[in-house]
């Protein structure tokens, strides 16, 4: 039994050992304190207190709030006192309840913390932290905990550390990826910002020798700063964006993280979820606990239907997409697939009919993955009169469409662009109109130029030529090296606007070569962003106006553009700056071979090996259809990318508003919420406390979600992959050739990790943002793609190998790894680990 | 008989002529785009020709039905999705 002489303890009273007195927390803090861990010097106000307070807590009546404040505030003036000396003017009040921190259940961030807790305001803080315990959200979370737990809250009272940089170490990788690696999480400012979601992190993986084994760059445009004035003490701010991309720890800083973390993991014998924050080069430790299991996001149970991974969309970001782009973009898509937890996924059922032959369902998947099948089904006759049926009767509907998509002129896509910006300077329109209207262009009368997603959609039959292709050359030519010359006969050439961007990032980093001012301002670190790049030149410089002239031809580009909340070049250019830099840095390197000479090349070599003028007229025909098409597809992408860009630009504008009007109080936040929400806000049928449970929750899993493998299929049936861990990975052929080098694994090319020429790119996916990387590569390996996708395409124009939809490899190849890329084969082999 | 296979033709070919005419809209060069109609519907009149010119409402059946077709699947899907009757489903 507790008596009133406990209710508050300095953390290092040995009484404080007792979880069932402090709570978990603070007893764990108490284990840190004794073993000479540098934890923040704090005081407990224990479950006696609580107890004291809230004598049947079970059925919590409103208190007097006035009257227990001023009780409390006055019982904690000793403390304020003692706590707040020297350079500590503020303090920090955060729960220790009894429930958490357990090895099951952890509740992180279910109950209330206050930062920069003055003496003035510590006994309100104090008790909003206790109320905090009947809170919605935890109650919700203590409703799912499947047994009875400890109800109570004692509190800590700690001197505020005003954290530069803060994290979470984790001594075992939480999602079981990297069983035998820490993981070391961290963004700028309070560690806040990282547990609810706003930020994604930097990524630190550290052997069990504590070596820095692989960082991930996120891009943490949110940091958690004081701001006395609001009720808990802090507010978001956005970060610098030369800061956004940086790293965060050094690998000296997160080596003395870890060496903290690994003494914690000894002294608590398992492994621990470690709370630190630095100032200066100075850490301290605010929390340690077991690592709870992190729940993998369940799946949805009412999936009926057969589904699969829409692939088109995984290349181009390997994200989850954000609720509010889901919402929207359902809205405008027909009914042939349907996103499960940010993803799309097509209907198998649907594609099944289209196909008469017999297919498992393995073959099935590979289909609708764009992945080859070998061998091909047998043809079903009985299901045959079905098919056709279906193909005449989609013919007579959309073969108009079809037969007009055929012949766009390229340079007329330029329409689309007029009519993106008419579309936009009408402030009546919203962000679903302005989807729908530049998506699905109401009037027949249109152009088809103005519809560039159809023609996009429509050029991927370029497949299908292929493959004709291909089995006339296996007929006619048989001695024809189609491995090595099929894919620069068919890539689209200098027409493709990729490409032309290429040279676009070429021509800046050649003037800004020619200029020494330029080039010291590019290449200074931190990472220069766009606002003090135009500021610090002449904008009559030549190097300022080809930077302002390449925004405006390509701002509406970014990288993962579907995603609407992914900020667009011409609003953070550092992605641009970055690419500019690399090329600085690879000045010296070999020019790349002109693909044009070698395609002329190829087809003199395709020629001899046709012995009929007919034959020969009839696959010329065939490829150049093949690199229209090739064109067609990366050209429409570059229109309808600017779709994205005014939908974004539009919500940003309503976000704005809601910003002023306190209805948003967060940047970003409106991406987590679904349209109809989004309009009632703007409307002002709803206000902040109605949406900020939801976005909280939705960010949260939305994080969970980016952590975690998308399902490839549902209802399938499918045996599960192969482990693909070993030491050989299999993947497409993109690019042919054979290449060996040390892996350079990149995720985020906007950060400030760079490739050294002769290095094998090792990515995710790839877009345009990802093609100045590929001229120093010896090599390029993608998780993700097919034939057609940007890093084959460019691959091909640079004559690189490279092999796509290697699964994986991000997470099997690490950085420093020997490989050996075998384009014509198939697979990537670790020849040896550093 | 003849008639039937002048409607079966049709269908394809009024795909195709039809196309031909939104070169109209889609094409700079309006020469180029004359040009392709005009071979178009020159496919249409040797069909007429080589079955016999009094098929000709079996042809414009065809042209019929493809019009009314495309139309449907043109405004009718957008129609549908605007209006949220035909909408993807979201799964959490």
């Amino acid at each position: 039994m507790h008596t009133s002489s406990d209710w508050l303890l300095p953390l290092d009273d040995n009484r404080c050992s007792d979880p069932e007195l402090v709570g978990g927390k603070a007893s764990q803090l108490h284990a840190l304190i004794k073993d000479d861990f540098p934890v923040p010097q704090a005081w407990v106000l224990t479950q006696a207190a609580f107890d004291g307070h809230f004598p049947d807590a079970s059925a919590v009546e409103t208190p007097d709030r006035p009257m227990l404040q001023m009780l409390v505030q006055a019982s904690l003036r000793e403390v304020a006192e003692e706590l707040l000396t020297g350079a500590t003017s503020y303090l920090a009040v955060r729960s220790s309840a009894l429930a958490e921190d357990g090895v099951d259940h952890s509740y992180a961030g279910q109950h209330a913390t206050y930062y920069y807790v003055t003496a003035d305001s510590l006994g309100k803080a104090v008790i909003d932290c206790w109320l905090s315990l009947w809170s919605d959200a935890a109650s919700a979370y203590r409703a799912q905990v499947p047994y009875q737990t400890l109800f109570g809250m004692p509190i800590i009272i700690q001197q505020m550390v005003p954290a530069e940089r803060s994290g979470v170490c984790f001594t075992r990788d939480p999602t079981g990826r990297h069983p035998q690696q820490m993981l070391i999480e961290a963004s700028w400012g309070l560690g806040a910002a990282l547990v609810d979601g706003r930020v994604s992190p930097d990524r630190y993986r550290l052997d069990a020798d504590l070596n820095l084994t692989d960082q991930q760059i996120g891009q943490k445009r949110l940091k958690v700063v004081a701001d006395l004035s609001n009720p808990d003490g802090s507010r978001l701010e956005g970060v610098p964006v030369h800061q956004q991309t940086k790293p965060v720890l050094s690998p000296a800083q997160a080596t003395r993280i870890a060496e903290l973390a690994a003494r914690a993991e000894r002294l608590n014998d398992g492994p621990q979820d470690m709370e630190w924050a630095m100032v200066g080069e100075e850490v301290h430790v605010l929390q340690s606990r077991p690592i709870t299991a992190l729940p993998s996001p369940s799946t949805p149970a009412d999936i009926t239907g057969r589904w699969v991974l829409f692939k088109p969309i995984v290349e181009n970001i390997s994200q989850p997409l954000t609720p509010l782009t889901v919402d929207l973009f359902r809205r405008v898509l027909p009914p042939i697939g349907q996103f499960i937890q940010g993803r799309y996924y097509l209907n198998a059922d649907l594609l099944k009919l289209l196909i008469p032959a017999d297919l498992d369902d393995s073959v099935l998947q590979d289909l609708l993955m764009l992945r080859p099948v070998d061998p091909k089904p047998p043809l079903n006759w009985r299901r045959l009169p079905k098919t056709l049926g279906l193909l005449i009767g989609s013919y007579l509907s959309f073969g108009i469409s079809w037969h007009r998509t055929a012949r766009v002129p390229l340079e007329r896509l330029s329409d689309f662009t007029e009519r993106c910006e008419s579309v936009v300077a009408d402030e009546t329109q919203n962000p679903l109109t302005i989807l729908s209207a530049l998506f699905l262009n109401r009037n027949p009368l249109a152009p088809i130029s103005q519809l560039a997603f159809q023609v996009n959609i429509s050029a991927g039959r370029y497949f299908l030529l292929t493959d004709l292709l291909t089995r006339l050359l296996n007929k006619w030519a048989p001695d024809f090296d189609q491995r090595n010359h099929l894919a620069l006969l068919t890539s689209g050439g200098e027409a493709m606007i990729s490409q032309q961007m290429v040279e676009a990032v070429k021509d800046l980093a050649k003037l800004a070569s020619d200029d020494p001012e330029t080039r010291a301002l590019l290449l200074d670190d931190p990472i220069p962003d766009t606002g003090s790049v135009l500021h610090n030149l002449d904008p009559d410089q030549p190097f300022a106006r080809a930077f302002t002239g390449f925004l405006e031809r390509f701002g509406h580009r970014a990288i993962g553009e579907i995603e609407l909340m992914t900020p667009r070049w011409r609003e953070d250019a550092s992605a641009v700056v970055q690419m500019v830099r690399n090329l600085l840095k690879q000045e010296g390197l070999p020019a790349a071979v002109d693909p044009h000479g070698l395609r002329l090349a190829a087809q003199d070599t395709l020629h001899q090996a046709l012995p009929e003028l007919w034959q020969r007229k009839l696959i010329d025909w065939l490829l150049t259809r093949i690199r229209y098409y090739v064109t067609a597809r990366e050209n429409t992408r570059y229109f309808h990318t600017m779709t994205f860009a005014a939908v974004r630009a539009r919500i940003k504008q309503w976000e704005l508003a809601l910003l002023e009007n306190q209805r948003l109080r967060c940047i970003d936040d409106v991406f987590f919420l679904e349209w109809p929400e989004l309009s009632a806000l703007e409307a002002g049928a709803l206000d902040w406390q109605d949406v900020e449970a939801r976005i909280l929750e939705r960010r949260r899993l939305y994080h969970r979600l980016c952590d975690s493998e998308p399902q490839e299929s549902f209802n399938l049936g499918m045996q599960p992959l192969a482990d693909l861990a070993g030491e050989l990975c299999h993947g497409d052929c993109a690019s042919p050739g054979v290449a060996e080098g040390r892996a350079r694994v990149i995720l985020n090319p906007g950060t400030s990790v760079s490739i050294e020429p002769g290095e094998i790119l090792v990515a995710p996916y790839t877009d345009p943002a990802w093609t100045p990387l590929f001229p120093a590569a010896a090599a390029v390996v993608v998780e993700v793609g097919s034939f057609l996708s940007h890093a084959g395409t460019v691959a091909r124009e640079y004559q690189i190998p490279c092999l796509v939809d290697v699964r994986n490899c991000t997470r099997i190849i690490q950085t420093g790894q020997l490989i050996r890329v075998n384009a014509n084969e198939g697979w990537v082999e670790i020849v040896e680990s550093p | 008989m003849a008639a039937l296979l002048v409607f079966i033709l049709g269908l394809p070919l009024a795909v195709y002529t039809l196309a031909g005419f939104f070169t109209l809209l889609d094409f700079t060069d309006k020469a180029r785009a004359l040009l392709l109609i005009t071979i178009r519907i020159l496919l249409n009149v040797i069909l007429l020709l080589v079955a016999g010119a009094d098929t000709w409402p079996w042809l414009l059946s065809a042209y019929g039905i493809v019009s009314a077709l495309h139309l449907l699947a043109f405004t009718g899907v957008r129609v549908a999705i605007n209006s949220g009757r035909w909408i993807s489903k979201n799964l959490d």
